[in-house]
């Protein structure tokens, strides 16, 4: 209904206070004016072809929506844990030295700044020395003191090691629950518009802000109005270390790899061995000619073996295509143990059965002492190799499936905070009256901020208004309207050109252009007394003679012109009259002059 | 000394030579020495620790705990050795404070110039954190030995 008194007061109880509103609307005209102006209140009026110019708190949208979603905020301490966690993840990966073949890829073994740093910012946080210790005593409860002393090779990490790679499962599990907290429920901040008229209500246009986006809806993601400063800034620059610890990954990977492709040094004497094999029964057969048979018998398995080890150290090193490095350590290592069992059974079978036959039951020759220098020799390489690469490899490949998993965890994260800022929301906004549509004095307007937050799995959603206001359009000032109206004119006094037989008054129609003037503050004024003065134009007929005279007069209408009086002058029959008038139930009609309602 | 020369390599004051032992643990090679002072509860899990942390770990260093059990038995050459402590060691003062001695449970000497780097006084945190931080402060690079110049 048009006449909200009944309603103003409960509308007023939604706003929050003055001092905590979700927005302030103003006039702008009004406001650039005198910024220190008073904003529209619930009840009040406001010009009716003004532009509303609306200011958001986003401290108190953010708070109502802390209210909103029972302020179930991840906790700090979390974001602090998994910040100084990732830090460390990304200094150890930094820490590895760029690719140098001369240069052992050990700096593993040169922690010293980078444990101090770490130990130096873990102090401050009570989880993490927590942590630290926890781990420690599981290194301890893991791996005996004799295992311990043999740190670093047989497959047992160093306590540092092990230790960084429990905080980097630590980081995955920490970013999945932060992520778990992030995606939970996103909150829609959404302004509505309605204009209560005689003919009913309809939505108005808001402005462009808001009326660019589905159903003029903001959807904030819910942590970013619940978290602290502190923690939204954890939590960009925990995005921050993610996005360069996956870089890092891939970076120092290929360091690896490269690595990997010069370790294996045993991979030239094993294609001297093959060669050497193949040509060894021949020279068997040129000294003791009763064994050559045997040994091309005995060649004939190491050779193949040595092929097939040449094969797997080409297939070790070689690039996959579309396969990054860290997944090629990964893959690597577990094809590594079938490499190094390749290894052991060529060793073996050499020493066991071709060497011992060539040492034992051939007399030595220059061409056989090679040969058997060329397989010790070759034999070293590869135990080296084997040794070197499932240690290390091994304890590399720990620490970057790890800390790939922490990577690809939190990489999550960065996804989440990269998504749509509660800053979007703008801080101002605008709402030119004149689009929307068709108004008349006295309909209301009533526009409201609201949260909505849809449940898993929900339909429904979950909807609170926030705020609202609800005030009257009205032409403020000087107005101008016309409107039919009846008159019971008097002549004043007889006349030549009067005969009304026997009456007093006569029934006139008549049109009266009024000027009116709008109150910006009384509801009496506007609604009731709404007072105007102005000029009546009559058709009269004083002589009753069936012919209108026109009629001209100065009129004062009120109790919104259902009521009227004025004095003028017939010109047809050159009389003066007084006149009391009533309204005819017809619509005004604006008119141009002053402040006509405007509609686009 | 220990017969075991194994960590914890506890002070024995009847050796005659357990002076010149002790210094000579110290000084001969670069490892890193953790003295435990003393013999009460705190210590005793001080000196259980710091034999943990000495194994498993991937620093360059050899890790050494030495145990004097009696707190003064060798006062004269662990001054010497507190002595130069760094300022980090003894936060907030500039240097040790000898009459602080009896309140220090164990400190830490770097392998090259036998510096202490860390000291852990009565009523500081002892946990895995506190001596491995031990430990990794007094791996930190030292300057550069250099031989004394020729006198002839």
């Amino acid at each position: 209904m048009k006449y909200s008194y009944i309603f103003l007061p409960l509308f007023t109880l939604f706003s929050l206070s003055a001092f905590s509103q979700v927005f302030k609307i103003y006039e702008l005209d009004r406001y650039t004016k005198d910024s220190t102006i008073a904003p529209i209140k619930n009840g009040s009026f406001a010009d009716i072809n003004s532009t509303l110019y609306i200011t958001f708190d986003k401290l108190v949208i953010a708070e109502a929506i802390r209210d909103f979603t029972g302020n179930d905020t991840m906790s700090l301490d979390q974001l602090k844990q998994l910040k100084i966690v990732l830090a460390n993840q990304v200094n150890i990966m930094e820490g590895f030295k760029a690719y140098n073949k001369e240069k052992s890829l050990e700096s593993l073994n040169s922690l010293a700044e980078q444990m101090t740093a770490f130990m130096r910012e873990a102090r401050q946080y009570p989880d993490i020395r927590a942590l630290f210790n926890q781990y420690s005593d599981a290194y301890d409860n893991k791996y005996s003191a004799s295992e311990q002393d043999q740190a670093g090779t047989n497959g047992i990490p160093y306590l540092e090691e092990y230790i960084f790679t429990e905080m980097a499962k630590r980081a995955a599990d920490l970013s999945q629950q932060i992520q778990a907290g992030l995606s939970n429920g996103d909150v829609r901040f959404r302004l509505s518009g309605r204009l209560s008229t005689d003919n009913g209500e309809r939505d108005i246009k808001l402005s462009d802000d808001f009326d660019t986006f589905a159903a003029d809806v903001f959807t904030v993601p819910r942590w970013q109005a619940t978290m602290t400063a502190e923690g939204q800034q954890q939590l960009q620059d925990i995005a921050g270390l993610s996005l360069r610890l996956n870089s890092l990954m891939d970076v120092k990977g290929q360091d690896i790899k490269n690595w990997l492709a010069d370790s294996f040094g045993a991979e030239d004497c094993l294609k001297d061995m093959e060669n050497r094999l193949l040509s060894i029964p021949q020279v068997v057969a040129s000294i003791v000619p009763a064994l050559a048979q045997r040994a091309k018998a005995l060649a004939e398995q190491p050779y193949q073996q040595a092929k097939k080890l040449s094969d797997e150290y080409a297939n070790n090193i070689a690039a996959s295509p579309g396969v990054t490095s860290v997944e090629l350590l990964e893959g690597f290592n577990s094809r590594l143990q079938g490499t190094m069992d390749s290894i052991k059974t060529l060793i073996s079978s050499m020493d066991n059965n071709l060497i011992t036959m060539l040492k034992n039951e051939v007399p030595r020759d220059t061409q056989i002492t090679a040969f058997i220098t060329t397989f010790n020799s070759c034999k070293q390489s590869l135990l080296a190799d084997r040794s070197k690469l499932l240690d290390i490899t091994g304890r590399l490949s720990l620490l970057f499936s790890n800390s790939k998993k922490a990577a690809k965890a939190s990489s999550g994260l960065s996804d989440q905070v990269r998504r749509l800022s509660f800053d979007a929301i703008p801080d101002e906004s605008f709402i030119d009256l004149r689009n929307s549509g068709q108004r008349t004095n006295g309909d209301q307007l009533k526009i409201r901020a609201i949260l909505e937050s849809v449940a898993d799995g929900s339909a429904t959603p979950i909807r609170k208004t926030i705020e609202q206001r609800m005030f009257t359009l009205q032409q403020i000032g000087m107005y101008s309207i016309l409107k039919p109206m009846m008159l019971l004119a008097a002549p004043n006094g007889s006349g030549d050109n009067v005969d009304l037989a026997g009456k007093n008054f006569q029934f006139a129609p008549s049109y009266s252009i009024l000027f009116k003037f709008g109150s910006r503050k009384s509801k009496v004024f506007n609604d009731i007394l709404q007072p105007g003065f102005g000029v009546n134009f009559g058709a009269l007929d004083f002589n009753t003679d069936a012919v209108p005279e026109f009629g001209a007069a100065l009129e004062f209408t009120f109790l919104r012109d259902y009521f009227s009086g004025g004095y003028g002058y017939n010109f047809g029959a050159d009389k003066d009259y007084f006149f009391i008038g009533f309204r005819l139930p017809i619509g005004a009609i604006p008119l141009p002059i002053f402040n006509e309602v405007q509609a686009k | 000394m220990n017969m075991e020369s194994t960590n914890p390599r506890i002070v024995d004051p009847n050796d005659a030579d357990f002076r010149q032992k002790f210094i000579d643990l110290i000084e001969t090679g670069t490892p890193i020495v953790f003295v435990v002072l003393g013999d009460d509860a705190d210590r005793q899990q001080l000196a259980n620790l710091a034999t943990k942390r000495a194994r498993g770990h991937s620093g360059q260093n050899e890790r050494i705990v030495a145990w004097v059990k009696d707190h003064d038995l060798l006062k004269d050459e662990c001054l010497k050795y507190l002595k130069t402590a760094s300022e980090t060691a003894v936060k907030p003062d500039k240097t040790f404070d000898e009459t602080t001695y009896e309140k220090v449970m164990a400190f830490v000497l770097s392998p090259v110039w036998h510096e202490t780097k860390y000291i852990f006084k009565e009523g500081d945190v002892v946990d895995n954190f506190s001596v491995v931080d031990a430990y990794w402060i007094a791996s930190l690079k030292e300057r550069e030995k250099v031989d004394p110049p020729a006198t002839t």
